[in-house]
């Protein structure tokens, strides 16, 4: 008999609902979505999240063999998985190899390990590198395949890795992208006359979200994360989708539009629900998803960028930490929530 | 009794597990008697019991074995009868393994009781009786962390106890003894409660009781509707929502009244007070039954035994015999725990003793409670801040805690946790978040005791450096003076004769004249025949002619004035209201005594004034009007010396405000500026001029060094009070209101300082390197004269500084009692201590000038008694008297004095080597070592001087 002295509490129930867990139930709740993606865009999707895994996977036992830390012990968190599949899903499905790996080794070696590993990293590090690829690579990250277009799974495998010439004329931008871009046309005439806004491809993109949405909600259900960032996001940018739209419905684009186009969906469910980078008590998650979803707003309505989940995540990223100063909670027994942090003294 | 009762929610809590069917099948069950008992005397909260028995008693059951030391203490009994085998220093059960004083109980099987005292008729008991026999009988909380039962009972005044709640939540995984108790013995239960609301009178009552528990549930209504009679007041049941914490005592309040216990409070000054079901059962044992607190029931479970259960335990019963007798498998015990899973601490070894507080033994096997994985980064999930019952973000104050940033960790309400558990329960990320808290904790409880000690630290060193200086100036008097008596010694042996003839009275000649205070024999003598003839005015024999009013007037108006100043300066303390009784007293004392003098002084100047026209003081006889100066100046140098003390002490106590305490100074000053005149006339009636002299010393004289010590003392408290505000500003506990007052209390002490500072600087830069003030100071005209003014004088502060020592014990027991936070306690210990220390200094100086008056007194009587046999003895330094008309006596009186100071001195320095052992801090009982033995080496010092004058 050893008596191991250990002090309390002696019950732990994350040896079921570790990490390792919760990551598992991320990666799950993303299967609508690929599956979505694939039925209408083709197999890019799926080719290319494999490649960012296997990217991913390589840089994080490279890193933490550098840093020297137990590689086993720190693959099985599933955080590297997570983000490169988030990246993979957030790029166009037939964006080239070489895309996904830049953006897969970005997001891992600097977004993630240069600033400390896992828990430490301030910016989300999929958004870091979509948003890097965005800003390097305009084209490759804006053009996508017309629903239903897709070729062969040998053909866009060939295609993804430069095997074979590209398909022209298959390509197109998102709807996000044709609205940006619609100059002088009214709703009516855009819809009609661009074929990223055709019904079908609206459709598509519908669905789409529909089924990311369907993955938020199977993790909301399992508490993997709570409703406050989700919500305030999706709340946020329908009050203000509906306020312009409502002011001038010719120019600025439906609720409906805004919620099932884009990362949209993707981002409120996936994107936002990131702990890590996001504030840390309810209240902050709350104000952190409204202001990301203002900021989404914003910037699809007046900013340069077709879509902009990733610039708002990344800006809210900023002010996490001071919202966290804001928004404690009111502890058990006192009158009023702390505020700040404590003043310093000499 | 089923009516629906509301509830409210908590924030967060979790849902472990319940594991409480391994142990809830059977009945409760009794122990074999075992053949030991082990009984620590620290079980509970608060200071250790004290032992009543020794080793080698026979004791019966339920004998007081120790009783409670201290207001938070609790006494404990003997669970059985037997013979104590031993008594020594064990481990005792214990989150960090803490040992304890121990009594080891041999059993005799016999069982046999002592006598037991019962109260049946409870209800019409004296709450104050009823709470004393629950203190006599040993109770303390049973569900927590043995708090004192009756301590919790006795509520303040102005607490109104309004809801009694009784905690049979029994949130913990795996325990079911609460359970037990309740399903089996509910009318204990609910007799318990009706004593207690015989003491605290409340309104009503709720059980809470978790809804996993409908048994009990069902038990208590049955029983509450037996006992309508004995409830008269309402009783309910509320079968809460079965979740952890909730039977924490906060949560429990929250979730029965919706109240939060806000922070810094207790539950009392919400007019609530919680008790354990089981606590309450051990007092209605101890009210009905006469048993006191000897035995509980302790629940067995974990893997690790085959027979899991509930035993009726006696407290004392060694680990061992209770997992033996539930058939432990030693091979496969992992983990041993006291209490439960979420809250429990591991037991290093099973041979430690069932206590008070112990009301589950968890056996657990590496199966059940593996070792915990380890731990990965925090992800900031935030699942830690979502299970938090208090509404941390433990996962912000883990890391602070990790990075050591406390303050920040405070800022976040790091002490709000209640250490439940929560939070590591349902970190996915695997980290023991309650580890990190409670180092935080300690971590922070270390730096505020290091900060304390510290700043006393500082504190201590200014009064000894204070001190040291202070000593060094009156070592340099004295050496000056007695250099200055040797010089003086031959002249004044050719004077003396001349003076004796002079005389128109016997001359008193006293033979020695005290050197260390300084003044030469010429003047004693006449002061002495001063006083000797105002005592008897009838009989004074001075010629009219010879007299002069001009020094009586003098002396008469001097001490008028310093009688109407004293007045004033009382009047003004009474107005404020910032004197306690005994000062207010002592002053009135003082100004009487003033009054007296100054009454004395008129006297004799109309009595001079009848004697006498108008006489020319260049015409006086020398002699005659070195007396009447001599009585002026020593009249004077008491007064001046009265309120110079009655100023250091009411600074010292700090209870005058700053307009106050310059107002005394100057009076201070000017008092001494008429002693100095005074002394200066004289000096100059000496010489013969006297009036020049007097111009000359009519000009100010400023004293440095009491306005050095008026700036230093200034600047202490400033200082002081500087911390203060800014403990209370961080502490953040203060309200706005009372933070502006105390800045400004600051500030008023600051300008109080600096215009200090000022003075003293203004001083220095017109200082004339004339006298040594302190060699003025010690000055003095006669030698029993002095003695006896110094001795009053002394005793006045004596009894200013018993009153401050009194006034400080008061405030610390008051704060005691509010259960003021450590610090301010601490402070106003260490003030305690000064006052006390000043005190017994200032008693010892006492008890030695006493001696010192009587001797003198005796050698004067001799003096006077055998004019021309005493000789001088010029050599012989200080304060002792050669001859006596009965030396041997005097002797004798010495060598006791000397004998008892040696002893109390000896006392000390025990008391001080065990403090030291004891690792105590022993700065102060340093300091009364060395003041004790400095009162031995005088005493002593006059003992051998005594001898050798009597040997010669
Ligand atoms: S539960 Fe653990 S991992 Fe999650 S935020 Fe709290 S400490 Fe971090
Ligand atoms: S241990 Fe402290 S921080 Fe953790 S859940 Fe309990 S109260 Fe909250």
């Amino acid at each position: 008999m050893s008596l191991l002295a250990i002090t309390s509490p002696h019950m732990n129930k994350s040896n079921a609902r570790g990490v390792g867990f919760i990551m598992t139930q991320v990666v799950l709740a993303t299967v609508p979505g690929i599956l979505a993606m694939t039925w209408f865009f083709g197999w890019g999707t799926i080719i290319n999240i494999c490649f960012a895994l296997l990217v991913a996977l390589a840089c994080e036992a490279l890193v933490l063999k550098l840093r020297k830390r137990p590689i086993g012990f720190y693959l099985k968190d599933g955080s590297a998985i997570v983000t490169a599949l988030l990246l993979a899903l957030a790029i166009p499905p037939l964006a080239p190899w070489w895309l996904t790996l830049v953006g897969v080794a970005f997001a891992i070696i600097v977004a993630k390990h240069m600033y400390g590993g896992m828990g430490y990293n301030p910016f989300n590090p999929a958004m870091v590198a979509y948003a890097l690829l965005l800003v390097s690579f305009p084209v490759d990250m804006t053009q996508w395949v017309l629903p239903d277009t897709a070729p062969s799974f040998s053909g866009t495998f060939q295609h993804i890795f430069g095997l074979a010439p590209a398909f022209d004329g298959m390509t197109s931008a998102t709807p996000l992208d044709a609205f940006k871009h619609s100059a002088n046309q009214t709703l009516n005439e855009l819809f009609q006359s661009t074929p990223a806004l055709k019904s079908e491809t609206l459709h598509a993109w519908q669905f789409v979200s529909m089924a990311y949405l369907l993955g938020g909600i199977y993790l909301l259900t399992r508490r993997i994360y709570t409703w406050h960032a989700p919500v305030g996001m999706l709340g946020s940018l329908s009050v203000m989708a509906l306020i312009f739209s409502l002011y001038d419905a010719d120019v600025y684009a439906s609720v409906s539009f805004h919620l099932l186009t884009g990362a949209t969906m993707l981002g409120a469910f996936f994107i936002v629900t990131d702990p890590v980078t996001t504030a840390t008590s309810t209240k902050g998650r709350l104000i952190f998803g409204i202001g990301v979803g203002v900021l989404i707003y914003i910037i699809r309505a007046f900013g340069n960028y077709p879509d902009a989940v990733a610039f708002a995540v990344l800006l809210m990223n900023f002010a996490a930490p001071f919202i966290d100063q804001y928004s404690q909670p009111r502890t058990y027994g006192h009158k009023q929530a702390r505020k700040g942090l404590p003043k310093k003294k000499d | 009794m089923s009516q629906a009762i509301k509830l409210w929610d908590i924030h967060g809590g979790i849902h472990p597990e319940e594991n409480k069917s391994q142990s809830n099948q059977l009945p409760i069950s009794t122990l074999p008697l075992p053949k030991k008992l082990y009984l620590p005397l620290q079980q509970h909260i608060g200071s250790p019991s004290e032992l009543t028995v020794k080793i080698g008693d026979k004791v019966l059951k339920g004998q007081r074995l120790a009783e409670a030391n201290g207001f938070i203490s609790a006494s404990l009994h003997a669970p059985t009868s037997g013979t104590i085998v031993s008594i020594e220093e064990r481990q005792i059960p214990h989150a960090s393994g803490l040992t304890a004083e121990t009594i080891e109980i041999e059993t005799d099987g016999l069982e046999q009781w002592c006598e037991r005292e019962v109260i049946t008729d409870y209800l019409h008991t004296d709450p104050i009786a009823l709470l004393a026999h629950i203190r006599n009988h040993g109770i303390t909380g049973m569900g927590g962390a043995g708090f004192p039962t009756a301590v919790k009972l006795t509520p303040k005044d102005d607490d109104h106890i309004d809801t009694l709640i009784i905690n049979g939540a029994e949130c913990e995984p795996y325990i079911t003894s609460d359970q037990l108790l309740m399903r089996e013995r509910a009318d204990q239960v609910i007799d318990g409660i009706s004593v207690l609301g015989q003491i605290l009178k409340p309104k009503r009552c709720i059980i809470g009781v978790e809804d996993n528990k409908l048994d009990a549930v069902k038990a208590l209504r049955d029983s509450i509707d037996a006992h309508p009679k004995t409830l008269p007041f309402e009783v309910k049941v509320a079968a809460i929502p079965t979740k952890y914490p909730s039977g924490g005592e906060k949560q429990l309040i929250q979730i029965l009244t919706g109240k939060e216990v806000p922070h810094g409070s207790i539950p009392a000054d919400l007019g609530i007070v919680c008790q354990n079901v089981g606590t309450v059962a051990a007092i209605s044992k101890a009210v009905l039954e006469g048993e006191p607190l000897i035995s509980r029931i302790t629940t067995v479970t974990g893997d690790a035994v085959s027979q899991k259960g509930n035993f009726e335990t006696l407290i004392g019963t060694p680990i061992e015999d209770l997992l033996a007798h539930c058939g432990v498998d030693e091979s496969k015990l992992f983990r041993l725990i006291m209490g439960g899973p979420m809250m429990g601490f591991t037991l290093h070894s099973t041979d430690l003793p069932v206590i008070k507080t112990t009301n589950c033994i968890l056996a657990a096997t590496e199966q059940e409670f593996p070792n915990p994985a380890q731990a990965q980064d925090c992800i900031r999930c935030g699942m830690c801040a979502e299970a938090c019952p208090a509404e941390l973000l433990p996962q912000q104050l883990y890391w602070f805690s990790r990075s050591k940033e406390f303050d920040k960790a405070k800022h976040f309400n790091l002490f709000d946790c209640i250490e439940c558990g929560a939070c590591s329960f349902v970190c996915p990320s695997h980290i023991p978040l309650v580890q990190h808290f409670r180092f935080a904790k300690g971590g922070i409880r270390q730096e505020e005791q290091a900060h304390i000690k510290s700043e006393h630290a500082k504190m201590r060193f200014e009064a000894r450096q204070d001190r040291l200086a202070k000593e060094e100036a009156e070592k340099e008097a004295r050496r000056k003076a007695r250099a200055d008596a040797a010089a003086k010694a031959k002249a004044e042996k050719e004077a003396k004769a001349k003076l004796a003839e002079s005389q128109e009275s016997p001359t008193t000649n006293t033979p020695t004249a005290d050197a260390s205070e300084g003044d030469d024999k010429k003047a004693a003598i006449a002061a002495a025949i001063a006083r000797s003839k105002s005592k008897k005015p009838a009989s004074n024999e001075t010629t009219p002619s010879s007299v002069d009013i001009k020094p009586f007037k003098v002396a008469s108006s001097q001490a008028r004035a310093a009688h109407l100043q004293a007045q004033r300066a009382l009047n003004a303390a009474k107005e404020t209201g910032e004197l306690s009784k005994e000062q207010i007293a002592e002053q009135e004392a003082n100004v009487s005594s003033l009054k007296k003098a100054y009454e004395d002084a008129k006297a004799k100047l109309d009595q001079a004034k009848n004697g006498n026209t108008v006489a020319p003081a260049q015409e006086q006889a020398p002699s005659v009007d070195i007396k009447a100066l001599k009585v002026a100046s020593s009249q004077t140098r008491a007064a001046y010396l009265k309120a110079q003390r009655a100023f250091d002490t009411a600074k010292e106590a700090g209870e005058l405000s700053a307009e106050q305490l310059t107002e005394q100074a100057s009076e201070v000053s000017k008092l001494q500026t008429d002693y100095e005149n005074a002394k200066a006339k004289l000096d100059a009636a000496k010489n013969g001029s006297p009036t020049q002299t007097a111009e000359a010393a009519s000009s100010p004289t400023v004293d440095i060094k009491a306005l050095k010590v008026a700036s230093s003392q200034a600047r202490a408290a400033y200082l002081k009070s500087q911390r203060a505000y800014d403990a209370s500003k961080e502490d953040g506990s203060t309200s706005e209101d009372e933070l502006s007052a105390q800045l400004k209390k600051v500030e008023a002490l600051q300008s109080t300082y600096e215009k200090a500072k000022a003075a003293l600087d203004d001083a220095k830069s017109g200082k004339t390197p004339a006298s040594n003030p302190v060699a003025k100071e010690k000055a003095s005209p006669s030698p029993s004269e002095t003695f006896e003014n110094k001795y009053k004088q002394v005793k006045v502060e004596t009894s200013q500084a018993r009153a401050a020592a009194k006034q400080a014990q008061k405030a610390v027991d008051e704060a005691n009692e509010q259960g003021k936070d450590e610090t301010q306690i601490k402070e106003l210990e260490t003030a305690l201590a000064e006052s006390v220390q000043t005190y017994e200094k200032l008693n010892s100086k006492k008890l030695v000038l006493q001696e010192k008056v009587k001797a003198r007194k005796a050698v004067e009587a001799s003096a006077v008694s055998q004019p021309k046999e005493s000789k001088p003895a010029p050599e012989t330094v200080a304060e002792q008297p050669p001859a006596e008309d009965d030396p041997t006596k005097k002797l004798k009186e010495l060598k006791v004095a000397a004998s008892q100071s040696k002893a109390a001195w000896r006392k000390l320095e025990r008391e001080l080597g065990k403090a030291q052992e004891a690792g105590e801090d022993t700065a102060e009982l340093e300091q009364k070592v060395s003041a004790a033995k400095t009162t031995y080496e005088q005493a002593n010092e006059a003992k051998t001087t005594a001898m050798a004058a009597l040997n010669s």
